[in-house]
């Protein structure tokens, strides 16, 4: 019996075939020496037998479309899932997006400040104005000149003779109307191919009314567009017929300025104060015919030379007034029309810029972004533990 | 071969590839959960059940086990829950209509031909065997199910129920000798066969 207990556990898998050769021999040998567990062998045998006599029953005809049906809706159910973990994000990025472009759209100050502050940043348009604004402003070259001549009134021509200055004071006492300085300023497009057509074609107009050309200058663009560069001068009276009178040869007039400043005050200024050193000078001729030593002599002429130079330098101011208000100044700039080709260049141009100005502000969103990239991360901590601590708390409820 | 390439496609969510899978297997599945449980309409449930479990839990899946082995893995368990959750109460099925008319049958037709009198026989002895593997605790009646009527090895018996060989082997020839013993009670053991008084004194 003792020996049975031994093998009692492995008599199925004996019948099975489960067990090794060794334990099968092992349980032959036992069997042949102990009737009661052949017996047993027997009994299980049978067992066995009747069990596999049991036959498969066939499962409801419908069973695989139902089984299908509820795997559809576990689909459905598995997609709800996902967008429901998702959603908090899709919700999180539209916001920001509606954010990014509302900050895009509408000129937030601060906004406003860090374009300007970073050079090269803002939208193409932006520096497009800005060249154009300071363009405008920018100091027209005829009052460079002016300027040049007004600082430097030591290089104005010498050795004047004594009959100019007296033509100069004859002259101011009929010169007692307003004197007026008339600037003009006209930027228009000529059709291509023109160009040389109507500068020879301006040079006349200016030369018929009296005027000259002050300077000339022509370029070309990089797209291909020439253009041209001129300041003109011509007398006060003809400068409305100038810079209206070749409209008829150009397509297109960008921009057209007249500017007229009354400098009647500085001139009588200038014309007081040449009276006084004439005054002065008269005197001292009178005092030099007096004096009696050459030291006295000496220094009368050197106190001579001194007022003699300061009337010039007055004069020479007043003839540049004379000169400016006699003589207007208009400053021109013509360029060809775009042609296609040209146009083409500089759209591409345009394109490229466009892209760059894109890309730089891209970056300068992104640094701007940092910070709040900060208060993102807390959110989706947020957002995680929020999430975890629901699904854990329906698992506890399953 | 064919399971690897069906199981890649499912794996993918093709739902077609996933019926496959249930023709494939629902036979099974659903015998071994009528075995376990003893009436069809809970057998359709767990079957039911199980394979979308199955479906939504495919991405675990490594195949480290054969398929076929996690399936009834799967299976098993959810038939195991199931008797728990009824508890220890014995159920009986209803929906067997030969249990009812018990041994009555075949006397009542004494005229008729040897096959048709063997099959009547053969009826009432799979009512009795079913109903005796019923009466059988769960664990028993699991690996009566898993090896004498679906016919797996002990060792896929062992994986799927997370239990050594040994245990296995211990636990079928217990099942069978239970089983015996049930059956003895519905005579299904000739009196020469049972010899029941020598292995319960043995016991």
């Amino acid at each position: 019996m003792n020996d049975c207990s031994i093998y009692r556990d492995d008599l199925s898998a004996y019948i099975d075939g489960e067990l090794t050769w060794d334990e099968r021999e092992a349980i032959e040998k036992h069997m042949a020496a102990c009737p009661a567990c052949a017996d047993e062998v027997e009994v299980l045998r049978h067992t066995q037998k009747l069990c596999q006599q049991l036959e498969d029953v066939n499962p409801p005809s419908d069973l695989t479309s139902s089984i299908m049906d509820r795997v559809r809706d576990e689909r459905d159910e598995q997609l709800k899932r996902r967008w429901r973990r998702f959603y908090p994000w899709g919700a999180v990025a539209a916001v920001l997006l509606i954010f990014m472009v509302a900050v895009q759209v509408t000129p937030v100050p601060g906004w406003q400040q860090l374009t300007q502050a970073l050079p090269g940043v803002g939208s193409n348009l932006d520096t497009r104005m800005w060249d154009q604004a300071n363009f405008i402003t920018a100091p027209a070259p005829g009052d460079v000149v002016s300027d040049s001549a007004v600082d430097a009134p030591d290089h104005a021509p010498e050795a004047p003779d004594g009959g100019m200055a007296i033509s100069g004071l004859e002259a101011m006492p009929q010169d007692m109307e307003r004197m007026i300085v008339k600037t003009g300023r006209i930027v228009a497009e000529v059709a291509e191919g023109e160009l040389d057509e109507i500068e020879t074609h301006i040079i006349n107009l200016v030369e018929q009314r009296e005027g000259y050309v002050e300077s000339s200058s022509q370029m070309t663009e990089p797209s291909g567009r020439r253009r041209t560069n001129m300041v003109v001068r011509v007398p006060a009276e003809e400068f409305s017929n100038v810079l209206y009178g070749f409209d008829d040869q150009l397509s297109r007039v960008l921009e057209r300025s007249a500017a007229a400043e009354d400098v009647s005050e500085t001139y009588m200024d200038l014309r007081a104060r040449l009276r006084n050193r004439e005054v002065q000078e008269r005197r001292l001729l009178e005092i030099m015919d007096m004096a009696a030593s050459v030291d006295e002599i000496m220094q009368v002429e050197n106190e001579l030379a001194r007022v003699r130079s300061d009337i010039e330098y007055l004069m020479a101011r007043m003839r540049y007034y004379e000169s400016v208000v006699s003589l207007s100044t208009i400053q021109m700039q013509l360029r060809e029309a775009a042609s296609p080709i040209g146009e083409l260049a500089s759209w591409w141009e345009d394109v490229r810029d466009a892209f760059m100005s894109s890309i730089r502000g891209l970056a300068v969103y992104t640094a701007w972004l940092l910070p709040y990239a900060g208060f993102i991360l807390l959110l989706w901590i947020l957002v995680k533990r929020i999430r975890f601590k629901r699904t854990s708390g329906s698992k506890r409820q399953e | 071969m064919r399971e690897d390439v069906l199981l890649a496609r499912c794996r993918k969510g093709n739902p077609r590839a996933f019926e496959e899978l249930v023709e494939l297997y629902e036979k099974k599945v659903y015998n071994l959960a009528y075995r376990m449980l003893g009436n069809m309409e809970d057998a359709r449930d767990i079957t039911q059940d199980a394979f979308i479990k199955v479906y939504s839990s495919l991405s675990n899946f490594r195949g480290d086990s054969s398929f076929s082995t996690w399936l009834f893995k799967i299976v098993s368990n959810m038939c195991l829950d199931e008797l728990r959750r009824r508890g220890r109460r014995s159920f009986v099925s209803l929906d067997e209509p030969l249990q009812q008319e018990d041994g009555e049958m075949p006397r009542q037709m004494p005229d008729l031909k040897m096959d048709l009198e063997k099959e009547v026989e053969d009826r009432y002895i799979q009512a009795m065997v079913h109903r005796a593997i019923l009466s059988l605790t769960a664990d028993h009646r699991m690996v009566i199910a898993l090896r004498d009527l679906q016919g797996f090895s002990y060792e896929e018996i062992a994986e799927m129920m997370d239990c050594s060989l040994g245990t296995v082997k211990s636990r079928i020839n217990r099942a069978r000798l239970a089983l015996r013993r049930q059956m003895e009670e519905g005579e299904l053991f000739l009196p020469d066969d049972v010899q029941s008084g020598r292995r319960e004194g043995g016991r």
